[in-house]
Formats: structure tokens, sequence, C-alpha cells
């Protein structure tokens, strides 16, 4: 009777590793689906296999502990970063927003790798190899890494803005739907830093 | 000496109307006849914790569609622009906003006839 195979697939990081490549970088991002604020990316090169914090998707930490693992891995790692602002976004569309802000981080690191894990399904444009990993904020170290960088930049960036338009509560829903927001943005209309291209921006503003 | 229509008479008589009406009323008016970039609003009165948007109609007659009907589409899309403008630069925003609208008929004999809708449209 056949049983079921119990070994797991490599991780990424390692599956990379075994394919011969030594420096490699994750690339994620943040700040896809909210109403308001940019879309930041980050890519990260380990300097050093494993680091002294909790590492795993961002959305799994609290705010602390993604503020903490930030700091830990910003010491540990070459960092870029990428930002596309919703002007932009309402420019493109959000996918290729998105794309741009990953290329960005990827060309804002100061040392190139030899290979690219890229979390999702698509990848960007690069001359240098990449590999999109499905879920890989999950599966991948060195993407759950770079998933953390954008978000808790992304979080920084919404906190600034909140003090720019106070009334919108950028600070507590960082942009994204809540009733409270949906409140404000009826009330006060859109702001600078609005997605009007999003339906459910363009729904609560057409009764204006 | 004055250039003013009788409209622009009519009107300016109907706001002081409108405004001791509100007082009346217990409203706390804040500022009258403020003009922004994108639209102007007669009255912003306060109604307990609820900052209110006052439009002013004086009309001679119900032949307008009364007090509602005679805002249009565009009047009050502009009423709407003013009032975010005006909130966007609050530095603290009120509990609770409304829309008013105070319409004025005037009697033949020169009385004024008052009706005051709470909440007439919504952003």
């Amino acid at each position: 009777m056949p049983t079921r195979s119990t070994v797991q697939p490599p991780a990424p990081d390692d599956q990379a590793r075994a394919d011969g490549f030594h420096r490699i970088a994750g690339v994620d991002e943040a700040g896809r689906g909210p109403w308001a604020g940019p879309v930041v990316a980050a890519a990260v090169i380990l300097r050093t296999p494993r680091l002294p914090v909790r590492i795993d998707d961002s959305k799994r930490l609290t705010p602390a502990q993604r503020t903490r693992a930030f700091h830990v891995i910003r010491n540990h790692a070459s960092v870029g970063f990428g930002i596309v602002c919703a002007d932009e976004i309402d420019r493109h569309n959000i996918l290729q927003a998105t794309l741009l802000a990953m290329q960005q981080a990827m060309e804002d690191l100061p040392v190139p790798p030899e290979l690219f894990l890229i979390d999702g399904p698509i990848v960007p444009r690069s001359a240098i190899p990449c590999r999109p990993v499905v879920h890989g904020d999950q599966y991948s170290y060195v993407i759950g890494c770079a998933s953390i960088m954008a978000k808790v930049l992304r979080d920084g960036l919404m906190e600034f803005y909140h003090e720019l338009v106070p009334h919108y509560a950028l600070n507590r829903h960082k942009g994204y739907g809540t009733a409270l927001h949906a409140q404000r943005l009826r009330l006060l209309g859109p702001s600078v830093f609005h997605r009007c291209s999003f339906r459910p921006v363009r729904e609560l503003l057409l009764s204006e | 000496m004055s250039t003013l229509t009788d409209r622009q008479r009519l009107g300016q008589r109907g706001e002081r109307v409108a405004r001791r009406f509100l007082v009346s009323q217990g409203y706390i008016i804040e500022e009258a006849n403020v003009r922004f970039p994108v639209g102007e609003i007669d009255l912003i009165a306060r109604e307990g914790e609820t900052l209110c948007f006052v439009e002013v109609r004086s009309t001679a007659s119900d032949a307008w569609g009364g007090p509602l009907g005679s805002i249009g589409e565009r009047k009050r899309r502009r009423l709407i622009r003013a009032a975010r403008w005006y909130l966007q630069r609050l530095r603290l925003l009120p509990p609770e906003t409304r829309f008013d609208v105070v319409a004025i008929d005037w009697l033949p004999d020169g009385t004024p006839s008052i009706e005051l809708v709470r909440g007439a449209f919504e952003t």
C-alpha cells in the first residue's frame, strides 16, 4: 500500500543555495490593498543566514515585534526600498505600480545579488535572474525579512502622512478600508494620498 | 447708495431673518457668508455637538418646488465641496455634521414664513 510522502519540499532559500546561488535577495511589497498611501517594496540580502529575532510573514507579527525585527534586519542585511505613491497608482494600475516599486527596491540595493526571490506569482523585469515564490512571505526566510521591512516603512510613512492630513485617521487604519476611514472619506472627500481609481474610494466619492 | 439688485436685497434680508431664527432655535452661529474657491456657505452654526452647514433660500413663492426643490445637483455639489474645504482646515473635526436648509417664503404683507429642514441632504 502506498504511503503518502512526508518529505517537505526544500524552502525556496535552501533550493536557491542548492542551485549554486550565494547572494540571494528576497523581495516583497506592502500596501497593495489600501485606499490610501503608497505601495512600498523592499529587497533584502542577508549577511547572516539566521537572525536573532523572530522572522515571519509580517502579517503574523505584532507591530512591536515587526519594529524590533526591522532594526535587527537593517543591522544584518543590505536593504533597498521602492515607494510608488497614490497618484502613480491611479495613473498606471496597482499591479504595474507594485512591480515598479519592486523594481525600484531591487535597483536600490547597494550591491546586486545573484538571484532575486520575489513574493507572488509575477516577477518584475530584471537583468538579474528572478524566481517567483507564491506565498513567499510564509515559506522563504529572506522574503519574510523583506515583507517586514516594507511593512514597517509603509506604516511609518502613514504616520507621517497622518500629520499632514490628520482628519482621515491614517495613523489608525494605515489607509486600509475600515468603517472609520469610509466615514471620513465621505465627510471630507479625498486627500492627495487617496487612490481615487480604487472602486470603493470612487463609490464613496460618487455621492459628491 | 446701493447697487444691489432686488434679488440680492431679498437674499440679504432672508439671511438676517434666517440667522435670527436659528439663534432662537438654539443654534450658535459660527460663520456667515463664507466664500471658498470651491463654493460658498450662507451660515455655519452649531446645534449642540453638531456642526451645521446652512443654506438659506429666499423665495417669493413655492413655484420653485419648495425649499429642497430649489437646490439643484450643482448647488448641492458646491455646498458639499465648500463644507469639505472648511472641515479640512479645522483643527478638530466636530463629532457630527449636517446640512440644513432654511427656506423663507415672503407673504404678501412682507412678513417671512420660515421653514427649517435639518439634514436636508447627505454628503
